[in-house]
């Protein structure tokens, strides 16, 4: 009995043993730690406590890191066996749904604990530094190993009752910002940090107060800087571990209903199926489709366009509800959602532009076209960019408000300030965009996440640079003109971001060639 | 314009591994080309660079008389390209991934209609064209493939195993719309790793083996140079015992076996050289005998095949 149960949780870690992509992830996880030691060493002369400072970075590293990187890993843990038509073929061998959810699960759960556990022994440095304890420091990755757990069990439930890894990670990301982002919202724009000072609170306050407590990221924040004192309690190892079991127990649960044939392969459409027709196609054809079938054409804009207004228009009324709201604020806070949902749709859409046509190896078709590279690429980021409208309604909607707000003259005075950390900003998402793209070109899969990773190792490489070690030296060097500075650095890293944009974009047409050759 | 494909030794290797070594061949207009050799013989990657996917390393290749690579889009024009495989937008209905294609063709949109209603008749898919993709069968959507391929009226056809999973049904039907377009004036190069599949089909055939070329000419020519020795299969309406004396006594005769279940079904092997099968058949008549039917035996080609080609897998 188990033996079969865990033959493929023996296997995946057989492999993960062989593998060297892992081994060098943890060598490479071991090095950053090297990196922020060496970066903070100048802090360490007038730190009090430089291992606390330390740990806290490592801490919040680790956390996003594994966000990512888990969202990734976890979600396709069943998804890839359903896309590649194989999940038939184990359901047929004696595993039986215990075998495959555990053996699929559990040995990129055990990868995941391994990436934190060659940590530690390098994290301990902190107790040398000073400023932290041993205590912390265990207590920084049960909390973190508690959240893998939590996240590994979530993913692998989407990946059950999803038919796609895009639609699994789509799923978990939508539940943790039900479970984490959204009761944070609602907490703190409701007053959430008088809770403590009164007497009774309602069930939903209750609830809003336990969910945001069971948050690891303010478990992490309450455990090494303590004296910011949260006022809930922050406990979020037990509820990530009950979350992870029962998300597991339900996986299993449901695994045979999910995993059929039937469930796991799309039935056809039947004839007229579709409501609509779509328009005729354009002479630009590729960016015609593109259009229409990335993410739905006119109508896919204007669906989307009245769900974000309609939902903003819930949540910020809601808030309005409890604290008054300043005509700034509702501009800001447009314009602010317009941001995230652009570099959301953006990441998606990057990873879609080549990626798709690479999948269902349509790229060959296109590619034969008599037509050239450049416009066959030109026509595919026209068709996606369209697809960009409702943020930007959002945007100038959000702009438009605050404009009129009494508030702008001080915002004007500032746009000189803000300019090269503007110029950053974007060159991260023109070389975030052109990664992904490139990307999805040289893999199958991963190719959004990978870009994610490298955008985040960038900022905190980056930040590092700029604020702690080469600002510091900068004010040092050059006295107070600490604005300068800075602006200076932010534009030399745009700079280099950009350059390093232009020698992907121009990897592009190569790859496209030898993709469309290999289809 | 004598030959719509002209390739002068060319080559192409992927990394260390040589695809196609110095091949030389041409196509005839308005003729259905084989091209057959086993698997990893190098037909993939020879059509791929006449489609203009991949770029000839050595060698010249000219298309209607131009060059591949220095007149790609005139070629690309003139071309319509079949891959191995379906690559299809499984989303879209039949006719708007014909209308997708067209549009990018540049044809305009009343064009565009009367191409598709055109290749949609000939594919005999006009009553599916409101269908998905996605739910046709392998047989529609390969016909859907061909209509794509079609849709910009291109004179030559480079079709790369197009009837690889069809069942014997669909593969019929798809010879014969192949045979619909010679009449209408187009060339067909056609890949298959099966020799008798495009037997009755093709004028000309090209054997590609471990990447070089092992016969290219008519497909008679083929049959012809297999040795001396010939076979066929001669069925009667019954045993006949004169019958068999008559054509046992025939010059050039090596066996005469009649069928063990069916003495009707009489099998022979002869020297070409001194007899022919119109000579064999009208011996057996002479006797009193009643043809029903006189085939040359396929596995006469098959063993052409295997003949020019060698055993086991490439490495």
């Amino acid at each position: 009995m188990i033996r079969p149960t865990l033959a493929l949780f023996v296997r995946a870690l057989r492999e993960d043993n062989r593998a060297k992509f892992p081994t060098i992830i943890r060598t490479v996880a071991v090095l950053f730690l090297l990196l922020l030691v060496w970066m903070n060493e100048s802090d360490f002369a007038h730190n009090t406590a430089p291992g606390l400072a330390l740990l806290t970075m490592i801490a919040m590293v680790n956390f996003f890191g594994l966000t990512i990187t888990g969202i990734g890993m976890f979600c396709s843990a069943i998804t890839e066996e359903k896309e590649d038509g194989t999940l038939s073929l184990l359901r047929m061998t004696r595993l039986n749904p215990l075998a495959i959810v555990l053996g699929k699960s559990t040995a990129r759960l055990t990868s995941g604990l391994l990436f934190i556990a060659v940590q530690i022994p390098f994290t301990v440095l902190c107790i040398a530094l000073g400023g932290t304890s041993f205590a912390q420091i265990f207590k920084v990755y049960a909390i973190l190993g508690a959240y893998l757990f939590f996240l590994c069990n979530l993913g692998l439930l989407w990946s059950v009752l999803s038919r796609r890894t895009s639609r699994a990670v789509g799923m978990t990301l939508l539940t943790l910002a039900l479970i984490y982002v959204l009761p944070f919202i609602l907490y703190f724009s409701t007053g959430g940090f008088l809770f403590g000072m009164r007497a009774a609170l309602t069930p939903l306050q209750q609830l809003q107060s336990r969910l945001v407590g069971a948050n690891p990221f303010f478990d992490l924040i309450s455990t090494v800087v303590p004296f910011w004192g949260f006022p809930f309690a922050a406990d979020s190892i037990a509820p990530s571990l009950m979350g992870g079991l029962v998300c597991f127990l339900i996986a299993w649960a449901v695994f045979d209903r999910f995993s059929s044939e039937a469930a796991t392969t799309r039935s056809p459409r039947k004839p007229g199926s579709r409501k609509r027709r779509f328009p005729r196609p354009w002479r630009l054809a590729i960016a015609w489709k593109d259009f229409q079938f990335g993410l739905g054409g006119k109508r896919g804009i204007l669906i989307r366009l009245i769900i974000y207004a309609a939902l903003l228009a819930g949540i910020l009324g809601w808030i309005h509800h409890f604290n008054h709201l300043s005509q700034r604020d509702v501009g800001g806070a447009i314009s602010t959602v317009a941001v995230m949902i652009f570099s959301v749709e953006l990441g998606i859409l990057a990873s879609r532009i080549f990626g798709t046509e690479r999948k269902r190896k349509t790229l060959g078709s296109l590619y034969v076209l008599p037509s050239s590279t450049a416009s066959l690429i030109g026509q595919k980021i026209l068709g996606t960019v369209l697809t960009f409208i409702p943020c930007l309604v959002l945007w100038i909607a959000g702009q438009m408000i605050l404009d009129a707000s009494p508030h702008t003259e001080h915002f004007a005075l500032r746009w000189s300030e803000v300019s090269s950390a503007l110029a950053l900003a974007l060159s991260r998402y023109i070389v975030f965009a052109v990664l992904v793209a490139y990307l999805s070109l040289r893999m199958r899969k991963g190719a959004l996440l990978i870009g994610l990773l490298a955008i985040f190792l960038e900022l905190i490489i980056t930040n590092i640079v700029l604020f702690r070690f080469v600002f510091g030296r900068q004010i040092i060097l050059n006295g107070n003109d600490w604005q300068t500075a800075i602006s200076h650095l932010q534009l030399t890293v745009a700079a280099i971001l950009l350059v390093t944009s232009l020698v992907l974009a121009l990897l592009i047409p190569r790859r496209l060639a030898i993709c469309a050759a290999e289809d | 314009m004598d030959h719509v494909i002209d390739i002068r030794n060319l080559r192409h290797a992927y990394k260390n591994h040589v695809a196609v070594q110095d091949i030389t061949f041409t196509v005839a207009a308005r003729s259905i080309h084989g091209f057959v050799g086993p698997n990893g013989a190098g037909k993939t990657t020879t059509l791929k660079i006449l489609a203009t996917l991949l770029k000839p390393q050595n060698g010249r290749i000219g298309i209607f008389g131009q060059d591949i690579v220095g007149m790609r889009n005139f070629v690309r024009r003139k071309i319509g390209y079949m891959p191995d495989h379906f690559s299809m937008y499984r989303q879209m209905t039949v006719f708007e991934y014909l209308d997708f294609f067209g549009a990018a063709y540049g044809l305009g949109q009343l064009q565009r209609d009367k191409v598709i209603a055109d290749v949609l008749a000939l594919t005999d898919m006009a009553g599916r064209k409101d269908d998905f993709i996605q739910g046709l069968s392998r047989g529609m959507q390969q016909r859907v493939s061909l209509a794509r391929v079609l849709v910009h009226d291109p004179e030559l056809l480079l079709l790369d195993e197009p009837a690889s999973g069809l069942d014997p049904r669909a593969r019929i039907e798809l010879m014969e719309i192949l045979q619909e377009l010679r009449r209408l004036g187009k060339t067909i190069f056609i890949s298959s790793h099966i020799l008798s599949e495009l037997a009755e089909l093709c004028d000309a055939v090209t054997i590609l083996d471990r990447g070089t070329v092992k016969y290219t000419g008519s497909m008679r020519g083929l049959i012809a140079s297999d040795g001396a020795e010939s076979a066929c299969l001669l069925t009667l309406t019954a045993g006949h015992p004169p019958a068999l004396d008559a054509l046992r006594a025939l010059p050039g005769i090596k066996t005469v076996t009649p069928g063990a279940e069916s003495p009707a079904e009489i099998a022979l092997t002869f020297e070409k050289e001194h007899l022919s099968p119109n000579a064999i058949l009208t011996a057996a008549i002479s006797a009193g005998a009643q043809v029903v039917s006189f085939t040359e035996d396929v596995k006469h080609l098959n063993q052409a095949f295997m003949d020019l080609t060698e055993p086991g897998v490439r490495t």
